[in-house]
Formats: C-alpha cells, structure tokens, sequence
C-alpha cells in the first residue's frame, strides 16, 4: 500500500496547482505561463491521485504495481537509462558549445559551458559522496 | 582474477521443471517480475546476490547448486 505521506504530497501538488491555474487562468491576474505550469501540476496530481485509489481498491493492481516498482531489474535498467542519458546529455552540450562557438553565439555558450560544469561538479560530488558510502 | 571473465550460467529452467514451477510461480515466490526471471534464465541478466539467495532458497538447494560461475 501506498503511504499515506506520498498521497499527502499528491494532495499538495494538486492545491498548489490549484492556486496557480485559477488567478492566472480565471482570474487572469498573473501570467498564462503559471497557469499552465498549475494546469500541468493539476493533472500530474489527478493522475498519480487516481492511481493510488486503484491501488488501495484492487488487489491485483496493487501487487502488480509493487512488483514492478521494486523489481531489481527494473530498477537496474532505470540506473542504467539515468547513466547513458548524463553521457550523452554532456557529449551533446560539448558539440552544441563547438557549433555556437563556430556561429558566434556566445551567450548560449556561455549558458552551455555553465551548466556542464555544473553538472560535471554534480557527478564529481556524487561520486566522492557515495565512494564514502561504499 | 579478472571478474569480467566469469560467466554466470544457471540451472533454473530445470529446477522450475523439476519443482514443477512456471516462470510466473517463481517470480511470484520470490518478488520480482516474470520478465526479470525470462531474463535471468536466459542470461541476459545477473540477479543481486539477495535475489539469487532467494531464488535458491526457493527450490532448497544453495546459490552455487543454482548458479554456476566458469571462467
């Protein structure tokens, strides 16, 4: 069975849509852009909302659900996606910072080699901080 | 020795024969998907050392009786 601080969170999620959607969207006293990044929320939160009272209510799907969350392989094949998509998300940055470099769009370079960076000190840290672990 | 060069091979399509087990069954006992026991069969995946235990205690024999390793 679901927790019940996770279907606590969804609830959240759902308020906090709620009250981005309905002054933007309604209202119309602040910007769409909020109102859709609430509609967004909104929907996420109905969703995950609507799953977890399945699970509370079949059986099955709720064994089903817990298998699939908790099978190792799974979870394996989830670690391995993550891994593979920072490789080429770092190997795609490094062309885009050639090819705005060759266009002369620095600042897009600039934004570029920020974020590589960071995300290169992310892994750093992460690395040290689990070799500690293990 | 070098790790990379162990092969893991398993017995578990006989023993799920001899236990009269399906691949569904087995996946139900010990908490994984049937998927991930095709996969194991099959040697595409290696199973954690809790899950070969499980899988071992399952048909009563110990991790090496069910799973082989060559060099």
């Amino acid at each position: 069975m679901i927790n019940r601080n996770r279907t606590f969170g969804y609830v959240v999620i759902l308020v906090v849509g709620g009250l981005l959607f309905v002054p933007s969207i309604i209202l119309e006293k602040i910007d769409s852009f909020w109102g859709g990044l609430g509609a967004a929320l909104g929907i996420l939160a109905i969703v995950r909302l609507l799953q977890v009272a399945r699970i509370n209510k079949n059986k099955n799907y709720a064994k089903k659900w817990s298998t699939n969350n908790n099978d190792e392989r799974i979870i394996h094949i989830s670690t391995e996606a993550r891994s593979r998509t920072f490789y080429f998300t770092v190997i795609i940055e490094g062309i885009l910072i050639v090819l705005f470099t060759a266009l002369n769009m620095m600042e897009l370079v600039k934004v570029l080699i920020c974020l590589i960076t960071g995300q290169l000190m992310i892994y750093c840290f992460m690395f040290y901080a689990l070799r500690s672990k293990y | 020795m070098d790790v990379k060069n162990i092969v893991l091979s398993n017995r578990l399509h006989v023993l799920r024969a001899e236990h009269k087990m399906t691949q569904k069954d087995l996946a139900e006992k010990v908490g994984v998907s049937r998927q991930t026991i095709i996969s194991i069969e099959k040697g595409n995946y290696t199973p954690s050392l809790l899950l070969a235990y499980q899988i071992a205690k399952t048909f009563g024999k110990t991790i090496e009786e069910v799973f082989t390793f060559e060099e």
